[in-house]
């Protein structure tokens, strides 16, 4: 037997001609996935580091390639979506930090990502405009105070 | 047996494949890839139209016509060859599908924008013509209907515009390819941008290292 990395996409095809097995990524066992979700429970503050594409990467083995897990299939099913559920627990409590400059969402995947975007990208987009407003509005007093002081200053002179 | 020879070959033709000498060639071919599928990715989440990647277009192109070619040579001869052309045919069909599905993807997301001076010149005709047929259809439609002062398209009086512009302050999401050594400054606040990080940004504040490539919105 060989070892050959290639796209996902091809292992796939050679799997399903039972040409290959595919190897499972590090992370993909009941042993490291129960050590993520300890520190996804422990540290409050952060995200364990997880591939970009963990949920799609464990989808496609447990739907094309589960014989080639070394756990049992159900098991791993249920800690990948107990991680998922306290990420995803973890992340709205984030969003209680959104602000109208920016937001740090670091280690997050795709597709938590694509999960919270459509409400994150528009709550901040109105809190951007809302903050300009406000800006605007300061500037628009202040320069009305300055040409008021000018006003006075050219009162004094005469 | 018969497929456990069928495999072996095909490993071997991924094997000549990435010999030394060729390696870089494929390694190009990847990157091309990658490239291709980033720019997809940023054109589709950025506000705004991004440079067109014509090199890297035509490079795809002409790969593309390669190896339909390729499979159209083998393909009639297929009854008497081996089956394992059959399955390299596969392979090759599915990548085929797969690039062509991001490429038409990435040109049509790109003809929904518009800002004249970054289309291709293809784009151009197409946008040209396209509105030509608008305007056309609009006028045999309503517009010469309307009373002359409210037929213009383009009218930007009366406090809304009828013209759309991209909005440079819709916050996008965005990954930090390159440590970028200045902080980027939003109102009072500074920001460290650091390499591997994702931020939720407004596009104006990082727009110019989309246009570097020094962060990749996703």
């Amino acid at each position: 037997m060989n070892r050959i990395q290639v796209p996902i996409w091809l292992a796939q095809i050679l799997k399903a001609q039972r040409k290959c097995n595919i190897v499972p990524p590090e992370w993909l066992n009941l042993k490291t996935l129960k050590e993520l979700y300890q520190h996804e429970v422990t540290d409050l503050e952060s995200f364990s580091e997880l591939p970009f594409n963990w949920l799609e990467i464990s989808k496609i083995f447990f739907e094309n390639a589960p014989d080639d897990l070394s756990d049992e299939i159900h098991k791993l099913k249920s800690l990948i979506q107990d991680l998922k559920e306290i990420r995803m627990i973890k992340i709205k409590k984030g969003l209680t930090l959104i602000n109208e400059s920016h937001l740090q969402l670091d280690n997050l995947s795709l597709m938590e990502i694509n999960e919270i975007r459509p409400f994150v990208v528009s709550v901040m987009g109105k809190l951007t405009s809302m903050s300009e407003a406000v800006t605007q509005d300061e500037q628009e007093v202040e320069d009305e105070m300055e040409s008021e002081d000018d006003d006075a200053s050219m009162y004094g002179k005469e | 047996m018969d497929v456990d020879i069928g495999f072996d070959d095909i490993l071997r033709d991924f094997e000549r494949d990435s010999r030394p000498n060729e390696a870089n060639i494929t390694k190009l071919k990847e990157d091309d890839i990658q490239e291709l599928t980033q720019a997809w990715i940023s054109e589709r989440m950025s506000p705004e139209l991004l440079d067109y990647k014509d090199s890297l277009i035509e490079r795809l192109l002409s790969r593309i016509r390669e190896q339909v070619e390729y499979i159209e040579l083998n393909s009639i001869e297929l009854q008497t060859q081996e089956k394992d052309i059959k399955l390299q045919l596969m392979i090759i069909e599915s990548e085929l599908d797969r690039v062509n599905f991001i490429l038409r993807s990435y040109l049509r997301t790109r003809n929904d924008e518009d800002i004249v001076k970054r289309l291709s010149e293809h784009e151009t005709a197409y946008m040209e013509k396209h509105f030509a047929s608008l305007i056309q259809l609009y006028n045999s439609l309503f517009l010469s209907q309307l009373p002359q002062h409210l037929q213009a398209l383009d009218d930007t009086s009366g406090g809304q515009s009828m013209i759309e512009e991209p909005n440079f302050q819709k916050p996008v999401f965005l990954k930090v390819l390159e440590d970028i050594p200045q902080n980027i400054a939003i109102g009072d606040e500074e920001i460290e941008l650091t390499k591997g990080n994702i931020y939720l940004i407004r596009y104006s504040a990082i727009q110019k290292y989309v246009h570097s490539g020094d962060v990749a919105l996703i």
